[in-house]
């Protein structure tokens, strides 16, 4: 299964002596593939990213990105590196998600750098990424109080993809935005991935987004996995009363909301 | 890192810098601390007299062409005085701070980074140290090393160290949980790299209204040390051991005295005003 860029498993999180938040979950994103994670407020969602991404460690299970154990904390500054190299990350908020005081150019210069590529091939580079995401020489002199939201997360992204990323974990990325700049940066995620055959994990709340971006979802409830497959077949025809619950309260014409239990 | 040429846009976001500045009494304390600080630097040239040297044939002598603001009880030329006091006024200050700055804002960013035990270790420490009364400590101080702007200048630098330490901390806890560093985390940097270039630079303006407001009180702080005769001393020429001239104002010349202590005023508030503008504490 050389093509697994990252697999989960049996993964559990539980703070102190609190609920178990995530509860034996398992999935696998493919290289090239966009596995979405959905479920309601609270399902544990951000959890798994956080521990994916090694922000946050689980209380047991296994998380493997291209193979290699990520469940201990990295040891040294090559090691972080190296899982720099692999797995990204593109927060959520699109105020926060940039540092403030630093301009678009020297952010995307210092994500090149820490790729290791040569001095004198970083500005090339940056200006590389800033138009893979739509983005012009002149976002890179600005700071990110001169850019707009969807502006922002396409910087994220470009940041993101400096280090030419196997898989980018994508944490509600495109919530914060209003529908048409979501339109906008989910097709600049889709083109990107034909291109560069990069992997996403995508998490959200917005079974619209699943549609238009994902090949395969995990239905997440109270930190379980309740239904896992294509999403043609999950969203399609789903099997677990939860699912429909969550289909059924998408606002569509003629809509009604629906009460989740 | 690469450097990028500078452009309109790099105008557009400086003209903006601009019209959400220091405003008018921020500039109006800018230039008073300006004026201060060259008298300080320049005061060799400024004062017409020297500082220590008196006429004694001429006491409390009234302003006058050749003597401004007077003279004092030993023929001293007053004005020069309040020059040459800038400097051991500014000075102090500025290494209690500098010295409360150094050591409070590692320990604040180490307890913000690692939280969990190391948060309530260093907490626990700086509410100890919180307990301990700054003057007490300097006069304490002074009563081991004996009276001097060094024994002061050290007591208050640690009094000063959980006040910066305590507001460090909570702004760099602000910053931490910000997704930016989360990213950059994950990207492969390091939690030094992330802490100096990143979270230190977006509290700098927490950290210099701060560092000005500490300014303020330690220039009360050591006046009134010295005012006490523990820290500068006599006849060293200080704004605190001039305000401090009680012959002067017993024997009905209180201009040095009243000079002094405007200065000491004019210069706090100044402080006081470009810190809070510094930090946006007063646009909030």
């Amino acid at each position: 299964m050389n093509d697994v860029v990252l697999e989960v498993e049996h993964l559990v999180k539980r703070y102190g002596d609190g609920p178990v938040v995530v509860d034996d979950v398992s999935f696998r994103v493919r290289r090239g593939r966009t596995t979405a994670l959905v479920g309601e407020s609270g399902a544990g969602k951000s959890t798994i990213g956080g521990i994916v991404t090694g922000l946050q460690t689980a209380t047991s299970g296994r998380v493997a990105v291209c193979g290699e154990d990520r469940t201990r904390v990295a040891r040294s500054a090559r090691e972080r590196r190296r899982r720099g190299a692999q797995l990204q990350l593109v927060p959520q908020d699109p105020a926060t998600t940039l540092d403030r005081s630093q301009r678009i150019g020297d952010a995307l210069a210092e994500a090149v750098a820490l790729g290791g590529t040569p001095r004198t091939d970083r500005l090339p580079r940056v200006e590389e990424l800033a138009t893979q995401v739509g983005l012009g020489p002149t976002h890179l002199e600005l700071t990110p109080r001169s850019l707009s939201g969807g502006q922002r997360q396409r910087v994220a992204i470009a940041r993101a993809l400096a280090t030419s990323p196997e898989v980018i974990v994508l944490d509600e990325a495109v919530s914060a935005l209003d529908v048409s700049v979501q339109a906008q940066v989910l097709n600049v995620l889709n083109a990107l991935q034909r291109d560069l055959g990069t992997a996403y994990l995508f998490i959200t709340h917005d079974l619209a987004v699943v549609r238009q971006v994902a090949h395969d979802v995990v239905v997440l409830r109270h930190g379980r996995v309740v239904e896992h497959g294509a999403v043609e077949q999950v969203l399609g025809d789903p099997q677990d009363d939860y699912t429909r619950l969550l289909l059924d309260s998408t606002p569509r014409p003629g809509w009604r909301p629906v009460a989740l239990v | 890192m690469t450097v990028l040429p500078f452009t309109a846009a790099r105008r557009l976001t400086r003209s903006r810098t601009r019209r959400t500045g220091l405003g008018v009494s921020g500039w109006a304390a800018v230039v008073v601390l300006v004026l201060v600080a060259a008298a300080a630097v320049l005061a060799p040239l400024i004062a017409p007299y020297d500082p220590n040297t008196g006429d004694l044939l001429h006491p409390y002598a009234t302003p006058s062409a050749d003597h401004w603001l007077g003279t004092d009880g030993t023929g001293r030329d007053v004005f020069s005085r309040l020059v040459y006091g800038a400097r051991t006024s500014l000075l102090g200050p500025a290494a209690v701070v500098l010295a409360a700055l150094l050591l409070g804002v590692p320990l604040a960013l180490v307890s913000a980074w690692r939280g969990g035990r190391t948060r309530i270790v260093l907490g626990s420490v700086l509410d100890v140290m919180f307990a301990i009364p700054g003057l007490l400590l300097a006069i304490l101080a002074v009563a081991m090393f004996g009276p001097g702007l060094g024994a002061a200048v050290i007591a208050l630098a640690i009094a000063y160290l959980p006040y910066v330490a305590r507001l460090a901390t909570t702004a760099a806890e602000g910053e931490r949980r910000l997704p930016y560093v989360q990213a950059l985390s994950v990207q492969g940097h390091g939690a030094l790299r992330v802490n100096v270039r990143h979270v230190l630079r977006n509290l700098s303006p927490v950290l210099v209204g701060q560092a000005s407001v500490a300014f303020a009180y330690a220039l009360i702080d050591l006046a009134s040390l010295s005012f006490l005769g523990l820290a500068v001393q006599a006849p060293q020429a200080d704004w605190g051991v001039l305000a401090s001239d009680k012959d002067a104002l017993l024997k009905g010349h209180p201009l040095g005295v009243a000079s002094a202590s405007v200065l000491i005023v004019v210069t706090v508030l100044s402080l006081f005003v470009l810190g809070s503008r510094v930090s946006g504490e007063d646009r909030r």
